[in-house]
């Protein structure tokens, strides 16, 4: 099945997601049926399968068990959400109609599952669609991302991917609200691809060119930058990108502007949200530092029209170290809010990690037991997501 | 509401102001509570502060004020006494760096410019053998053009050169030892400034040598820096604020720099279409020297549709034009190339176009100068992902064509799987490193062998033979001795390319090596360089695709003065 859910809600805007993640693909390296005439490397993925539940499970938490973290938006409720996927094993997700197997997310079941995701999002001009692929991908002339039969047809090879980049393009003259696009696949650069192997499929929707652009808003965060590979830790489990973007729409980033009443969370929000959590990873992380490291990048363009509209002020993951290290067991980390709440790790040899709201603090290091001047830093703006900090003990 | 005055004292700015502008710069501010809620937000000018309104009921707010370094400095205000109240930002950093302030706000805040240290030594003596060259275009033809500054100046943190350029595309390559070759755009029409300093980043993308330019463009050029940041909420403050992306648009006679910053923006927001059409017209007719003005006319008709637009102008023509022209200046340029290319790419279905591949190459080739836009290469008609270093003469890989990397990098940590190609599949690692190895020994750094009939793919096996057969590769012994002539100076114009699969192809060595030669420094004829712009754009790359085979085309027109380097090291303090 691909339709998940879905909310009969005319007349007023909602938000459409259409979620892919491809993991088998029989006919490239380690598939069980013909082996495509060039499989270009690619082999099987666990991590996508995961992803995606991951994901549908984050946006349905709050109408499985009311009160938990996940999908809010009071403008632009959830309304519907089709997913498709690709495992060696069938993939079940519990939604709010009770338990359904996903389906396969070959390129017509990809393009079934768009045109009725495409149908649904232009119902309304504030509508907000989002759209999520994990799997495989390659930048030749445009983003390339493979379903799950690429590779069947000897001839045609190309037949079974699709070009996001364009159909991005072809959105934006087709839908007037805002579309999110979250694209967790390799963006490696191989001209050699597209001179030899013609590499050019269709996008999911023709650009037609007669029509304007019409959208208000697009945002596409890719999970790495061009010519770069995206990563997920081997497995079976959720990709970095992925867990980046749950994390960020978990109330790790939003602002509220003036006059607000809500954190909207928009397509800078999470795109930086996003960045900064994979970089916190690494920093989390020594081996994934240096080459290994992934940096996301994203499209922003047009007013911001937010994805997420949340009741309380989003947090900080906050990394308080202290600086020569041998000292932090004579210091008392600490971070007091401007409404005066603090927190504070007492002499202990490691670094501090705490979550914290956002907001404005005083962050220091005093010295119980002297010896040692205390470290100040007064009115420190903690923002979302992450707030890395090594205080310097002098001399 | 209680109105609260920001001032902004970064005096030291006030000389980075174009002759004649009429505006300083600015930088957005925000009101805060203490909770990061926006109060309001307005943008702060070196002569103009911000008025901002703050709602009566509030104690206290924070100000925070934002470069687009991302880099901010906040002061806490009470208002407890009611009344309105002012406050001034300053800033130490800029005032201990004279005539480098202008480049700070513009610098990652770890940069160590921005301590407020005039004592800084970065041992720059490292940098000293790193080169620059400057580029014009001239008639369709990109030419090396003499480096004389108007003024240098040196500390122990950065290098600056002060240049004054004409109308026209300019490039300024830089290189060295450990600094991959790369291009940075200049604006052209007055004067120009550039900053070198060490990195400041801990990201593995960034290049040793950080690169800033200005052409004293101040309110423009923070409003680029914000979008080339992706940072549209204190975009939006600054072009709100005093409406500036609209005022920077409508003197375009006066500026067609600005204008184009101006046009920018609104193209990135949501009111491209509030600015009228006729407005990006007489910035494309009148100002055809300057890439960008052709780049936003275009994307301008693209966005309206075929349907809606009445334009005398084709978008294609205007993107062809864009092209003939040179490179954006400016990198949010770049972005508009691409969407540009990847609509008329659909609109016409003629994939292989030059242009569509220009814009490609310059895609997959991009490199980070803030703003301005910079590109990978060893030409500046040529932006490639493969980078060298070295000197000019003495040109190396350093990075190979990512599918290949990618191969030996699916070897590193295995607790990971890609979410794209590996070529696992191809060759084991252990092995590829070592064909790498010898490939890099024996292939630089020009001898690319023959691959009769169609493109092939070779993987391990076929390299081995590339380093084995004398018919499709050059012995050891002949390279060697070919590497004492001075041919070896013209590696990177080798069409040899290893990607994911070992490719090689291009004509035999002998002939290459005297296409290469010819391509790099020969002096193009007069007659050759007065060839119309379009022709010369077309034969810019030096490959053609017929078919499934790539073939050289005719000799890239460039003209390039041998020795004529201007090494970062001759710049004194």
């Amino acid at each position: 099945m691909t339709l998940l859910y879905e909310v009969a809600a005319v007349g007023s805007p909602g938000t459409h997601l259409l979620a892919i993640g491809v993991g088998y693909y029989p006919h490239l390296l380690g598939g069980d049926r013909k082996l495509a005439d060039r499989p270009l490397g690619l082999k099987q993925l666990t991590s996508p399968p995961v992803s995606i539940q991951a994901l549908l499970n984050w946006f349905f938490a709050p109408l499985l068990a009311p009160g938990t973290i996940g999908f809010v938006n009071p403008n632009a409720p959830l309304a519907s959400v089709a997913a498709l996927t690709s495992a060696p094993q069938p993939v079940a997700i519990t939604t709010p109609n009770g338990v359904v197997n996903l389906q396969a997310a070959t390129r017509q079941g990809i393009q079934d599952a768009f045109d009725a995701w495409l149908l649904r999002l232009k119902g309304h001009a504030d509508n907000i669609g989002v759209l999520y692929f994990c799997g495989h991908g390659i930048t030749v002339a445009d983003h390339y991302l493979l379903a799950e039969d690429f590779g069947h047809n000897m001839n045609q090879p190309w037949v079974n991917a699709f070009d996001i980049s364009t159909t991005i393009r072809a959105l934006e003259r087709e839908v007037p609200g805002a579309v999110y696009y979250f694209i967790d696949a390799c963006r490696e650069v191989s001209r050699e691809m597209a001179v030899t192997l013609r590499a050019d499929p269709n996008p999911l929707l023709p650009l037609d060119f007669d029509k304007k652009v019409i959208r208000r808003s697009v945002t596409a965060v890719f999970a790495t930058g061009e010519g770069d590979l995206a990563y997920a830790p081997k497995g079976g489990k959720v990709s970095r990108f992925t867990s980046a973007l749950i994390c960020a729409m978990s109330g790790f980033c939003g602002v509220k502007p003036p006059g607000g009443t809500t954190w909207n969370v928009d397509g800078e929000s999470i795109s930086n949200a996003i960045r900064q959590l994979l970089e916190y990873e690494a920093l989390e992380t020594p081996d994934l530092t240096g080459k290994g490291k992934q940096v996301s990048e994203q499209l922003v363009q047009g007013s911001p029209m937010p994805l997420l509209r949340l009741a309380s002020a989003p947090k900080v993951k906050v990394r308080l170290d202290l600086a020569p290290t041998h000292r932090r067991a004579d210091y008392e980390l600490y971070l007091l809010s401007a409404k005066g709440v603090r927190v504070a790790q007492v002499q202990l040899d490691k670094v501090f990690r705490v979550e914290l709201p956002r907001g404005f603090y005083e962050v220091g290091a005093q010295a119980p037991a002297g010896g040692w001047p205390p470290v100040v830093h007064l009115e420190e703006e903690l923002v979302p997501p992450i707030y890395p900090l090594i205080l310097q003990s002098q001399p | 509401m209680t109105q609260l005055t920001v001032h902004l004292a970064y005096r030291p700015l006030q000389s980075n102001r174009r002759p004649g502008a009429h505006r300083d710069m600015f930088l957005p501010v925000k009101a805060l509570d203490e909770d990061g809620s926006i109060l309001t937000e307005g943008a702060a000018g070196l002569g103009q502060p911000a008025l901002l309104s703050i709602p009566d009921a509030t104690a206290q707010v924070f100000v925070r004020l934002t470069w687009p370094s991302g880099r901010s400095q906040t002061q806490r205000i009470s208002l407890d006494g009611g009344g309105d109240a002012e406050l001034t930002f300053t800033d130490e950093s800029l005032s201990s760096n004279e005539w480098a302030a202008w480049a700070i706000p513009r610098l990652n805040a770890r940069n160590p410019l921005s301590a407020a240290r005039g004592d800084i030594d970065l041992n720059l003596q490292r940098f000293d053998n790193v080169w620059l060259r400057l580029w014009r275009l001239h008639d369709g033809v990109w030419q090396q053009a003499p480096m004389r500054p108007d003024s240098t100046y040196r500390n122990g943190a950065a290098w600056q050169l002060d240049l004054t350029l004409e109308e026209t595309a300019w490039l300024l390559q830089l290189g060295g030892s450990k600094v991959p070759w790369r291009f940075v755009s200049l604006p052209g029409g007055g004067p120009a400034r550039v900053l070198f300093t060490p990195k400041d980043s801990s990201d593995h993308r960034s290049e040793p040598l950080e690169v800033v330019v200005t052409s004293f463009r101040s309110d423009a050029e923070t409003l680029l820096e914000f979008l080339a940041r992706d940072s549209m909420r204190a975009a939006d403050a600054l072009a709100c604020s005093q409406s500036l992306a609209h005022h920077l648009f409508a003197e375009k006679f006066e500026d067609p720099i600005s204008a184009v910053a101006g046009a920018y923006y609104s193209l990135r927001g949501g009111d491209w279409e509030r600015i009228p059409r006729h407005w990006y017209e007489n910035l494309s007719r009148n100002f055809r020297w300057l890439p960008d003005a052709s780049i936003v006319h275009c994307v301008r008709l693209l966005r309206e549709g075929a349907g809606s637009g009445s334009s005398n102008q084709s978008p294609f023509e205007l993107l062809e034009q864009s092209l003939q022209q040179g490179w954006p200046v400016f990198e949010e340029g770049v972005a508009l190339l691409q969407e540009a290319a990847a609509t008329l790419r659909q609109v016409t279905r003629s994939h292989d176009s030059i242009v569509f591949k220009q814009v490609q190459a310059l895609r997959t080739a991009k490199s980070w100068a803030g703003a301005a836009t910079s590109f990978f290469g060893d030409k500046p008609d040529m932006p490639t992902s493969m980078q060298w270093v070295g000197m000019p003469n003495a040109p190396r890989r350093l990075r190979l064509d990512p599918p290949l990397s990618a191969t030996i990098r699916d070897k590193g940590p295995k607790d990971r799987e890609m979410l794209g190609p590996s070529n696992k599949g191809i060759a084991s690692t252990t092995d590829l490193k070592r064909q790498l190895s010898k490939s890099r020994r024996r292939l630089r750094p020009a001898s690319p062998s023959r691959v009769a009939g169609k493109l092939r793919h070779e993987g391990l096996e076929n390299s081995e033979m590339i380093g084995s057969s004398d018919k499709r590769i050059v012995s050891n012994i002949s390279l060697k001795r070919r590497l004492t002539t001075p041919q070896r100076s013209f590696g990177p114009a080798s069409p040899f390319r290893v990607t994911g699969k070992l490719r090689v192809e291009g004509h035999e060595d002998r002939e290459m090596i005297s296409s290469s030669h010819k391509r790099t420094v020969s002096i193009t004829s007069p007659k050759r360089q007065l060839t119309p712009p379009r022709r010369s754009l077309r034969s810019a790359s030096p490959y053609r695709v017929t078919g499934k085979r790539i073939e050289r085309s005719k000799p890239a027109k460039i003209r390039a003065a041998e020795d004529d380097e201007f090494l970062l090291g001759s710049i004194k303090r």
